[in-house]
């Protein structure tokens, strides 16, 4: 071994039987084992022992999958006893405001993300309902941007990192969640040095997608958009504020 | 709603989650049921899901704690899989890993204790990785590892003393 390595430990040895380990760490254990006689050949036993579990595997997969775990079935089954929960969950989402702005701007539309409306619509309705002087996007003031993080990562079931734009003169102000048309998203509002507002909307996609930085103007509104694979993004604020798309060729071309 | 890609994908898991679910209620139609159960709520939860890479840990993970909150563990006096496993698939002649049944292996796993034999089988048998286990055991990688290390001892020396009273039998 290396003078100075990491000592090797038991969770190398199993993760050298189960061939996981990193191409120089593998070598160090091996270099390792090559001392160590007993153990050596202890852990080619423990691999056979994983080499038979796997042929086991097989040994027990079970008879073709019944009827009753067809998706089909089960959906059918779920249909019928979940149509009351649907509402409760969604009232316990607190989405009643924007479900009614999407179900007056977007009559019938809400529930499939569709190809023949322009796409982030519903990020530039959200914008027009909650972002402006008012403030009323903002549920989670920017003093409590830690809690922010966290309730957005648990309601998107991932992490969603607020971005720091003071770089570009963009003061964070706050945010809320939300819910859009195609799952849980939420949306980050940032000053602008002269008073206007953009806002970082962000939403989970119901089929992943990537696509690059794209925009479209609609009325008074600019939204630029792009989409991660899991997430689907907009920057959107006034058509005449240059930081629009200063903020989003930023935050799209960040890993 | 559904994409039909969810679908497929959701339904090629199927035979690895009835697999560890045998492994866990130890009871053919406990086992469907929790497997039915399981893609109850993957379906009602699908909108949480936005990895498709983990998939099959996201749906090992509701299997687990279903059979957890559902205390469908019967233990040991209901049949053993391994038993069932015997009866249903008798070893094929060419099923010998270095002189090893393969009926044996999943014998001596079935006589691990629990948390052993869970990390071992997701593992070995089903290919999670570490950090997989850790979340659908909702327990931090550290104890995963010393499972797994504790769970491989306890399997082979199941082996080596099943392999010495056949081999006493034999004579």
């Amino acid at each position: 071994m290396m003078p100075g390595a990491r000592p090797i430990g038991d969770d190398d040895i199993q993760a050298f039987i189960d061939g996981r380990l990193p191409p120089d760490r593998q070598l160090e254990v091996e270099a390792f084992l090559a001392s160590e006689p007993a153990l050596s050949s202890r852990t080619k036993q423990f691999q056979a022992d994983a080499q038979a579990l796997r042929a086991a595997a097989q040994l027990r997969s079970p008879e073709p999958i019944p009827a009753s775990l067809r998706l089909g079935e089960v959906r059918r089954r779920r249909a019928a006893q979940n149509l009351s929960r649907h509402g409760r969950l969604a009232a316990g989402l607190g989405i009643f405001a924007l479900g009614t702005a999407l179900g007056m701007a977007l009559p019938r539309q809400a529930a499939e993300p569709s190809t023949a409306r322009p796409q982030m619509t519903d990020a530039v309705v959200a914008f027009r309902a909650f972002a402006g002087p008012a403030g009323d996007a903002i549920e989670v003031p920017a003093a409590q941007t830690a809690m922010l993080k966290r309730m957005i990562s648990d309601h998107l079931r991932q992490d969603v990192a607020i971005p720091d734009l003071s770089g570009l003169g963009l003061a964070f102000r706050g945010g809320r969640l939300l819910a859009s048309d195609e799952g849980p998203g939420g949306m980050f509002v940032y000053d602008e040095p002269a008073g206007g507002q953009i806002a970082l909307y962000v939403k989970t996609l119901a089929s992943p997608r990537k696509a690059a930085l794209a925009s479209r103007q609609d009325g008074e509104v600019a939204a630029y958009f792009w989409f991660t694979g899991e997430l689907g993004y907009a920057v959107l604020g006034s058509s005449s504020s240059p930081f629009v798309k200063r903020a989003a060729e930023h935050l799209s071309a960040a890993p | 709603m559904f994409g039909s890609v969810s679908d497929l994908e959701i339904e090629a898991q199927i035979p690895a989650l009835r697999r560890f679910a045998r492994s866990l209620a130890r009871n053919r139609d406990d086992a469907d049921e929790l497997v039915q159960d399981t893609l109850l709520q993957a379906l009602s939860r699908w909108r949480q899901l936005r990895r498709p890479g983990s998939i099959r840990a996201w749906l090992f993970q509701i299997l687990f704690n279903l059979h957890r909150t559902q205390g469908r563990d019967r233990q040991r006096h209901l049949v053993r899989f391994s038993d069932e496993a015997g009866a249903d698939h008798p070893d094929p002649a060419g099923d010998q890993t270095q002189g090893l049944h393969l009926s044996d292996a999943l014998s001596a796993l079935s006589r691990l204790p629990q948390d052993q034999r869970v990390a071992l089988e997701l593992v070995a048998m089903e290919d999670l990785t570490y950090e997989e286990v850790a979340k659908v055991t909702e327990v931090p990688i550290g104890t995963v590892m010393s499972r797994l290390s504790r769970a491989r001892e306890r399997l082979r020396s199941e082996l080596e003393g099943s392999n010495v009273t056949r081999f006493r039998r034999l004579k």
